[in-house]
């Protein structure tokens, strides 16, 4: 038998977890947006993505979001390879000029926000 | 591997994601009556198993800096924590995955996302196996 007081605490830590992609998600939106106003380097913008994307996938799939996991990773993969194509070809195309963020970026943030905590195969059931 | 004929009693698990972490720790604890001991990453297990001296590790296999299947090459090269049974827990789940993980010498493979509220009972049937020749 699963206590209440337990079953409350596992659905308050998968709420958390999932607040934090949206928290994480705006991180991401802010650099973008910072950027395309001039207020944020184009490599530190690509680096901030990789980042992020990096730990929405992994953490996303244990969680059971498979499809924020995967959009996450798409994002991740791309900055990955912009920024091993060095600096300068970083710079020329900024993540917020760049077509592939420009469209993911958003789906992401439209996956994350209709994520519920219960969508999570960890949601303890009643 | 371990002793025969001894209860699982004491768990290990090493996982980077801090909620996940709370989750099997909590779960372990309350539902499972483990004890249980938690690390962020691979250097703080490291440091800590030796002490602790679970017998069974719980390891995620995607960690920043050393990842699972590094931290377990260095537990068999470490007298003390060798003998160690290590299950992954992995999103990586395609089978030749989860071949090379059994390769590496992991007792088991627990694939993410599972569920918490059965993590207690698949250990012990994990232990169970291991006691079985």
């Amino acid at each position: 038998m699963i206590n209440a007081g337990l079953r409350g605490e596992l659905r308050n830590l998968i709420a958390g977890f999932v607040a934090n992609m949206s928290v994480m998600t705006a991180e991401m939106e802010a650099a973008v947006e910072g950027g395309r106003r001039g207020g944020v380097a184009s490599v530190e913008a690509w680096e901030l993505l990789r980042t992020v994307t990096h730990r929405i996938s992994g953490s996303g799939a244990s969680f059971g979001f498979t499809e924020i996991a995967a959009i996450a990773r798409r994002i991740d993969l791309h900055a990955e390879a912009t920024l091993a194509a060095g600096a300068e070809a970083a710079a020329i195309t900024p993540p917020w000029d760049d077509p592939d963020v420009t469209r993911d970026l958003p789906a992401l943030r439209r996956l994350v926000d209709g994520a519920e905590p219960k969508d999570s195969p960890l949601y303890p059931a009643e | 591997m371990p002793p025969p004929e001894r209860e699982l009693r004491r768990i290990a698990c090493v996982e980077d994601e801090p909620d996940l972490r709370r989750i099997c720790e909590l779960t372990l604890t309350r539902l499972g009556g483990f004890q249980v001991q938690v690390y962020p990453d691979g250097p703080a297990a490291l440091e800590g198993l030796g002490a602790f001296a679970p017998d069974l590790v719980l390891l995620d296999v995607m960690m920043p800096g050393l990842d699972g299947p590094a931290v377990l090459a260095r537990m068999r090269a470490c007298p003390d924590l060798s003998g160690l049974p290590v299950a992954f827990m992995t999103a990586k789940a395609r089978p030749e995955e989860i071949a090379r993980f059994r390769a590496l010498g992991a007792c088991e493979v627990i694939v993410k996302p599972f569920d918490p509220m059965t993590l207690s009972d698949r250990l012990r049937g994990i232990w169970a196996r291991l006691e079985t020749p």
